[in-house]
């Protein structure tokens, strides 16, 4: 068998594995609701983490600009066009917030005191506003910088600046907003202040990953012009990548040690929900796939300049910001003893075969993120 | 006064690099070239060994780690053990933070170092600052040296072949 041509030949694959899933997903609904929207919350999660993450670098680099946001622009926009996808994948968790939010249950009595205190502001209408306008604003947003960032039309560098300036402030409060409700409240009675930013830092890494994997897969990055004398762009987009996940780092750490420092009941839970149950292989998973083997590989000059390292490189911190995505989310939502379950692989390849079909399309026809601007392609 | 080696003045840079690879596909080993600017490619041609300056700066960054980390635990276990709030003494946690400055602090250390070890400072009499055409007054221009120590050197012959290759000035090195 011949392999398919990347990346038009595999959109049919990754549409037939969503419908797979979106079927068995279907039947997980009737027989486990719980399991089976805990499986789909933490991949949609994921998946809607992928766009923000994308527009996030995108306005950096608009702020400040460089080579390596040039070459990442082209799989970036491809991603922020899945946006409206993404946030479609939320829908099916509205049915049901009290499945996976114990502040949404049913008798508030039931409620540790310090969560009905914190009721005020996480109670279903409210929750459900705070959701569209978030959707709204990144909609909005994301067809702005589609827009700024259109290689085929001159746009002054001034009036862009000042809108990524504008736009990097509403995209920090929403995306702030959006991690303390979607993630932060799955265990409403730990808080943590600088979860959004962890979250943020996160998803930028898991784009830029997913840039890179995709850039070095289509074509030879270590070769594309435009790097330094000396220094191959490959190197200068590896570096930036290798940025933004100490970045993760240091801000994932930061919390663990606050959180082991100040050693509270309510605090110290997250961890310890996360470090039981098999839940610690992932951890240890995450910190060799996220931190140690990008650190040494980053490190290396040859691998910063060979495709194979790229590759493995990108792949490598993509699978990571997934297991760190899956290891932060999931575990409060399972009953003890069994981490993960049929649903959850269900769900992942419904609403994943889904996302990526939707992505590879639109890689492959740049010209679609216009048509998704709403406007006449000419030509 | 005996003699260091001959050094033959250019007048660009491309001139110079020529002349160092025709200089070693005849053999000459023991060169040295010397220019206002970094010439690409001169330091191949001179068969100079690829720097070894990260590996420097990773063992001294794993040795301040190392260093600092034993330290800390020889004081909260051996020295001065004290029971923070029923933490164990051995609280990795905090004491990573302080490991990874030392470590820094030991990379930055062991580059500087190796940098200096590596070009050979401080140094304080070099023989070629003996060259006429070496001065502040009439540098400027691009040198090749060749050594006396080479097995292949023999001073006439070397001048000559010096000369034949473009030098503007050929003059011996006293050392």
């Amino acid at each position: 068998m011949r392999r398919p041509v990347w990346p038009d030949g595999y959109v049919a694959p990754a549409a037939a594995v969503a419908a797979t899933g979106l079927v068995l997903c279907c039947a997980g609904l009737f027989v486990a609701p719980r399991a089976t929207l805990a499986g789909w919350l933490t991949i949609a999660l994921f998946l809607l983490g992928m766009p923000l993450g994308a527009m996030t670098v995108l306005m950096v680099h608009g702020l400040t600009g460089g080579r390596w946001g040039d070459a990442l622009r082209p799989p970036l926009r491809a991603i922020v066009a899945t946006l409206p996808v993404a946030l479609l994948l939320l829908l099916p968790v509205l049915a049901r917030l009290d499945l996976v939010f114990p502040w949404a249950a049913a008798d508030p009595a039931m409620l540790p005191e310090v969560v009905r205190q914190k009721l005020a502001y996480f109670n279903v209408p409210f929750f459900i506003i705070r959701l569209f306008a978030c959707a709204l604003a990144w909609l909005a947003l994301g067809w702005l910088i589609l827009a700024w960032t259109d290689p085929d039309t001159e746009v002054s560098e001034r009036g862009t600046s000042r809108g990524f300036a504008v736009g990097f402030i509403i995209h920090g409060i929403a995306v702030t907003v959006f991690a303390i409700d979607w993630m932060l409240s799955i265990e409403p009675d730990f808080y943590s202040t600088i979860y959004a930013m962890l979250e943020t830092a996160a998803e930028v890494v898991g784009a830029c990953a997913l840039a890179l994997t995709v850039l070095a897969a289509g074509r030879a990055i270590e070769t594309m012009p435009g790097g330094e004398e000396d220094t191959a762009l490959s190197e200068d987009v590896a570096n930036m990548l290798f940025g933004f996940m100490l970045m993760w780092a240091y801000l994932a750490f930061m919390q663990w040690i606050i959180v082991w420092g100040g050693d509270l009941p309510e605090e110290i839970h997250w961890y310890i929900v996360r470090g039981r149950n098999g839940w610690q292989y992932l951890l240890w998973l995450l910190i060799a796939l996220q931190f140690v083997a990008p650190f040494v590989g980053f490190l290396n000059r040859s691998v910063k300049r060979g495709h194979r390292g790229l590759l493995a490189l990108g792949a490598l911190v993509l699978a990571g910001h997934f297991i760190d995505v899956v290891w932060r989310v999931r575990p409060p939502l399972s009953a003890a003893g069994a981490p993960i379950s049929w649903p959850d692989l269900a769900a992942m390849a419904g609403a994943g075969g889904a996302s990526c079909a939707c992505f590879i399309h639109v890689l492959a026809r740049p010209d679609c993120i216009s048509f998704w601007r709403g406007r006449q392609v000419h030509g | 006064m005996s003699l260091h080696g001959v050094i033959a003045a250019f007048a660009d840079p491309d001139a110079l690099t020529e002349a160092a690879r025709t200089m070693r596909d005849k053999g000459y080993r023991r060169m040295d070239a010397f220019s206002p600017f970094e010439v690409r490619g001169l330091a191949a041609i001179l068969g100079m060994r690829k720097t070894r300056l990260p590996w420097a700066v990773l063992a001294g960054g794993i040795a301040g780690a190392v260093l600092v980390y034993a330290l800390i635990l020889y004081s909260v276990e051996i020295d001065y053990p004290v029971n923070v709030g029923g933490r164990p003494l051995h609280s990795w946690t905090p004491f990573t933070v302080i490991a990874f400055e030392v470590g820094i602090l030991g990379a930055a250390l062991a580059g500087f170092a190796g940098m200096l070890w590596a070009n050979g400072l401080p140094q304080y009499y070099h023989p070629v600052f003996n060259a006429k055409t070496f001065t502040y007054a009439r540098g400027g221009k691009f040198y090749l040296l060749i050594e006396a120590a080479d097995p292949k050197y023999r001073k006439g012959v070397t001048k000559g072949q010096l000369t034949r290759l473009g030098a503007e000035t050929v003059e011996e090195v006293e050392a």
